[in-house]
């Protein structure tokens, strides 16, 4: 029974560790997905002018290199409803914001270009897409950065948490 | 009666001017052809008798002064809304002074010119909005289509001073000619106001048998759909250039009947267009129908018979 608890404790403490890297990972994946999403608008507005309901209907059905921006199907749907793209697009993400993995200062950048989508004309609008995706940039690199330093860390200090419970615990 | 939807256009506005002019009764908001929001200027809305400012409790007054303003961030606001949000979208429209609505609606805007060279390339500060009602009315056209032969479908010039209906009476005939006498009709919609079309589907009714060139300029347009579509008839708005003039007569010689209208309010105004007037002498144009104005804004008020050239 008791090496039962103590495999136990290892167990969840090595999984808490590898729970906290997977969550640093997906931050970064979920950034590195928004900077994809940057780039494509910029190539619907300077090539195709697309309207942004196309544009992020055509998003919302891009697979797996925009599969994490699951706020895009709910912006869809209010857009369809006959909601106006900025209240829409600020509602998505605050209904995103409660599942995301991302940080506040992540959301702020998206709110920000959401606020900006769709007000000026297309050299305009390319210009200041192309400045979020230089401070996305940014974010994603410390993401990154953060991810790889702390990999092995997580994992590591649950192993030795569990330990330590285990010979508080014998 | 005109086929009036309130509603689609109130849903391009917000904030004050939509509060007001939900105010409105229906029947007041039946006779409105237009709603003018001009920034730091109370909301006007245009009438067949004319222009009046709407008061806060929505009935209207010929005389201004006291009534709540509106906005730049409310014509700002009202700008992205008639753009769907998407103003990069409508670049080409917005320089070219006009946006086409879902409706057929139109909203003209105007602001400060942005000049690259000697083209003008965007509009910024937007200072002025004109929503255009699109008023469809079946049948208005039919008078003038039955006292015309119909085998072959004579050229037609319609004429008529500003907002006496030209592009109504033009969107029927297109309809008639199509629907009732099943030609085939190309319809040069150079400035989107017949066909209204938006995301490639025409808003207004104009025929089953009507392709519509929409864009397109008249000149070039004209060309493209003898070479293409072969009609019976091309109808087009407001000629009036020496290059709509010899693309007129390149129907002509080409078989194809064009109806087309003209800003003009009499013969007399319209002999004097320097490029209107050769056409008329040359017989490329066999009918004239002139417009009524005020209480008769859409009818026929004089139909003349040109002489063969």
């Amino acid at each position: 029974m008791g090496i039962a608890g103590i495999v136990l404790i290892f167990f969840s403490c090595t999984i808490c560790g590898f729970y906290f890297t997977s969550r640093l990972r997906e931050r970064s994946l979920i950034l590195q997905q928004i900077q994809t999403m940057l780039h494509q608008t910029q190539t619907q507005i300077r090539y195709n002018a697309a309207p942004l309901y196309e544009m992020f209907r055509s998003f919302s059905g891009a697979g797996a290199s925009m599969d994490r921006l699951t706020f895009i199907g709910p912006l869809v749907r209010f857009l369809e409803q006959g909601m106006a793209f900025p209240p829409a697009f600020e509602q998505a993400i605050r209904q995103w914001e409660k599942q995301t993995l991302l940080e506040k200062r992540d959301l702020a950048l998206l709110l920000e270009f959401g606020e900006g989508l769709g007000t000026c004309d297309a050299d305009g609008q390319v210009s200041q897409i192309k400045l979020l995706s230089e401070r996305l940039e940014v974010l994603q690199e410390e993401a990154y950065s953060c991810y790889t330093a702390k990999a092995k860390l997580y994992p590591s200090l649950g192993f030795l948490l569990a330990c330590a419970v285990t010979i508080l615990l014998i | 009666m005109p086929i009036r939807t309130w509603g689609q256009v109130l849903r391009y506005l917000s904030g004050q001017p939509l509060a007001l002019l939900e105010r409105i009764t229906p029947d007041t908001a039946s006779q409105i052809r237009e709603i003018r929001l001009r920034s730091m200027r109370p909301l006007c809305v245009v009438t067949q008798d004319g222009e009046y400012a709407v008061r806060s409790d929505g009935t209207l007054t010929a005389k201004h002064g006291g009534e709540a303003l509106v906005t730049r961030q409310t014509i700002e606001e009202i700008f992205r809304s008639i753009c769907s949000y998407s103003v990069h979208s409508h670049q080409q429209d917005i320089v070219q002074g006009f946006v086409t609505l879902h409706g057929g609606h139109r909203a003209g805007v105007t602001g400060t010119a942005v000049m690259t060279g000697e083209q003008m390339t965007n509009v910024k500060n937007i200072s002025s909005i004109n929503i255009r009602i699109a008023s469809q009315i079946p049948g208005c056209a039919q008078p003038l289509v039955d006292a015309l032969p119909t085998s072959p479908f004579p050229s037609v010039l319609v004429s008529g001073a500003p907002m006496s209906g030209k592009t109504t009476i033009l969107r029927d005939i297109c309809r008639i000619l199509s629907d009732t006498y099943r030609l085939k009709v190309a319809l040069v919609d150079e400035r989107g106001e017949i066909a209204s079309v938006c995301d490639g589907v025409a808003q207004n009714d104009v025929g089953v048998s009507t392709d519509v060139l929409d864009g397109y300029p008249k000149a070039q347009g004209m060309e493209i759909a003898i070479r293409s579509m072969s009609p019976n008839v091309i109808v087009c708005d407001e000629i009036g250039c020496a290059a709509d003039a010899d693309s007129v007569l390149s129907c002509m010689n080409a078989g194809v009947s064009v109806v087309a209208s003209v800003h003009a309010g009499t013969l007399e105004e319209l002999y004097a267009r320097v490029h209107i007037a050769p056409l008329l002498r040359q017989g490329v144009f066999r009918y004239v129908a002139i417009l009524g104005t005020g209480k008769d804004v859409g009818q026929v008020r004089q139909l003349v018979q040109l002489p063969d050239g």
